[in-house]
């Protein structure tokens, strides 16, 4: 009785349930990283915009010139470029128009908020996935292998004189299931740590810009 | 959206490659640990059982014999106390079947008595019977004239309760009137009493609000010390800022502002916990002094 224990012959030898569970362990994995790999692209995009815009905002250049730039470029701005884009169209536009002193930077602000808002969602989003990822893949790992250890355990009731070599394929084979939850489960996890907090600093900055843009444009209508 | 795709597309080939890479390297690993461990455990197994079969062959025969020769042993000591049990019954059987006998001349001895004494007891009790008779017929007598005499004295007695009682209900209805007064002193001092607690939770909760817009709040640049302004603020029943609008102002708009993005900022407030004090914070007053 030489077993081939190579990895290949315990999953494909594995029982119908098991590859189940292995196979969407595998497209978690699989997504997961996907995630990852666009957010971490995303954040540090968001963070070179909101550095580089900042610079521009706080050169000292007129307002008026700084928004003309912005809305030039023709793709739609993003982050911190976007409450600015919004706040200051407002504000000019209900100036104009405006009957009272107070309602001019009140709108601005609603309208900047509501840009903010918006950028939190964008920032936020699919970072539920990882969360889950990370929590729920240990558990499907495991259940495939409670899974497979059942079923050799219930084989081996069957035999008059059981040896280890009967039982020890099948519970490697169940232990796989195992060890693929965790593989799937911890870069999920320390990815969804360290993105939640970088999108909660983010947001920080875009809410300290919006404050401190509104306070400019107080002094600019008085 | 075409860009977003493609990202999507980058961003996804890059996971496969990264899970090809480490299947790959588990496969490689994987392969050449187990076999090694594998082989010699057969071995090992193999062996142990070949020694087994002959030496357990031989155990069994051995064991078989002397099994044999102790049960021998042992019937020979039972059926030795066997017989001792047997004679030692018989014994106990003879001694038995004496003392039944000599139980029962007890018996007839004892019925014999019984008879002669219930005999006298028959004649005592029709003598007690006529005695009887005549005694209650005296008592009879005295009874009559003792209930004339008890009804005289049942009705002095009666006057004197009723007066008791008159004196009893007054003291009862003074002592309710003196009770009525200490329950409205009391209810009196409880009021007081909920009037401070409420206070005291009024005074906690208005620290508590001055310390939260003091976090949430961003200083403006122009801001200088000594500043303050009133604001009213109007909650809604979770927590959620409903308005603010300030009363008195600063005399600096930014300071104004900031101090009113504060308060909507620190939503949702938290409940006071007292469903009185809540009601009166739903619409309050306060000054805010950053100091």
């Amino acid at each position: 009785m030489n077993a081939d224990l190579s990895m290949i012959t315990l999953v494909s030898e594995a029982s119908f349930l098991v590859k189940l569970v292995m196979l969407s362990l595998l497209a978690i994995s699989l997504y997961s990283w996907l995630l990852i790999f666009r957010k971490r692209e995303e954040l540090s995009q968001a963070k070179i915009d909101a550095d580089s815009f900042e610079d521009k905002f706080w050169s000292g250049n007129e307002l008026n010139k700084l928004y003309e730039d912005i809305a030039s470029t023709p793709a739609s701005s993003r982050g911190m470029e976007g409450i600015f884009e919004v706040g200051f169209k407002e504000f000019v536009r209900l100036k104009k128009s405006a009957p009272e002193p107070g309602q001019v930077l009140e709108g601005a602000q609603r309208v900047m908020r509501i840009s903010l808002a918006r950028e939190i969602d964008q920032l936020e989003m699919s970072l539920p996935f990882l969360a889950t990822a990370g929590s729920i893949s240990p558990y499907i790992g495991l259940f495939g292998t409670v899974w497979g250890i059942m079923n050799s355990f219930r084989a081996l009731g069957n035999v008059q004189q059981a040896t280890l070599a009967m039982v020890a394929p099948g519970i490697a084979e169940a232990l796989i299931a195992t060890a693929m939850g965790l593989f799937a489960a911890i870069p999920a996890v320390i990815a969804y740590n360290r993105y939640s907090h970088e999108v909660e600093r983010l947001i920080n900055r875009y809410d300290t810009f919006l404050e401190e843009f509104s306070s400019i444009l107080q002094r600019q209508h008085d | 959206m075409n860009k977003k795709l493609l990202r999507n597309v980058i961003a996804g080939s890059y996971a496969l490659a990264l899970h090809i890479i480490i299947v790959f390297l588990l496969l490689v690993n994987f392969d050449s640990v187990p076999t090694r461990v594998a082989v010699p455990r057969t071995i090992d197994i193999v062996q142990a059982t070949m020694v087994d079969e002959q030496y357990i062959l031989d155990g069994i025969a051995q064991r078989q014999e002397q099994l044999e020769e102790k049960a021998r042993l042992e019937k020979e000591v039972l059926d030795h106390k066997k017989e001792k049990l047997q004679i030692q019954q018989q014994k106990r059987k003879d001694a038995i079947e004496h003392e039944k006998k000599r139980i029962d001349k007890q018996k007839r001895e004892a019925n014999a008595k019984l008879k002669a004494i219930e005999k006298n007891k028959k004649a005592a009790e029709l003598k007690k019977k006529k005695k009887e008779n005549d005694e209650k017929k005296r008592a009879n007598a005295a009874k009559k004239l003792k209930a004339e005499k008890e009804k005289k004295v049942a009705e002095k007695k009666k006057k004197v309760a009723e007066e008791k009682r008159r004196k009893q209900a007054e003291e009862k209805a003074k002592k309710a009137e003196a009770h009525q007064l200490l329950q409205d002193g009391l209810v009196t001092e409880m009021r007081e009493k909920e009037a401070h607690r409420i206070s005291g939770v009024v005074n906690k909760h208005i620290g508590m609000i001055g310390q939260r817009i003091r976090r949430y709040w961003i200083e403006p640049a122009n801001a200088t010390q000594g500043m303050e302004c009133i604001l009213r603020v109007i909650l809604l029943s979770n927590g959620d800022v409903k308005k603010v609008s300030i009363v008195k102002s600063s005399g600096n708009a930014n300071f104004d502002r900031s101090a009113s993005s504060a308060v909507y900022k620190a939503a949702p407030w938290p409940h006071p916990g007292d469903p009185k004090v809540a009601a009166m914070f739903k619409d309050f007053k306060f000054v805010f002094r950053p100091q």
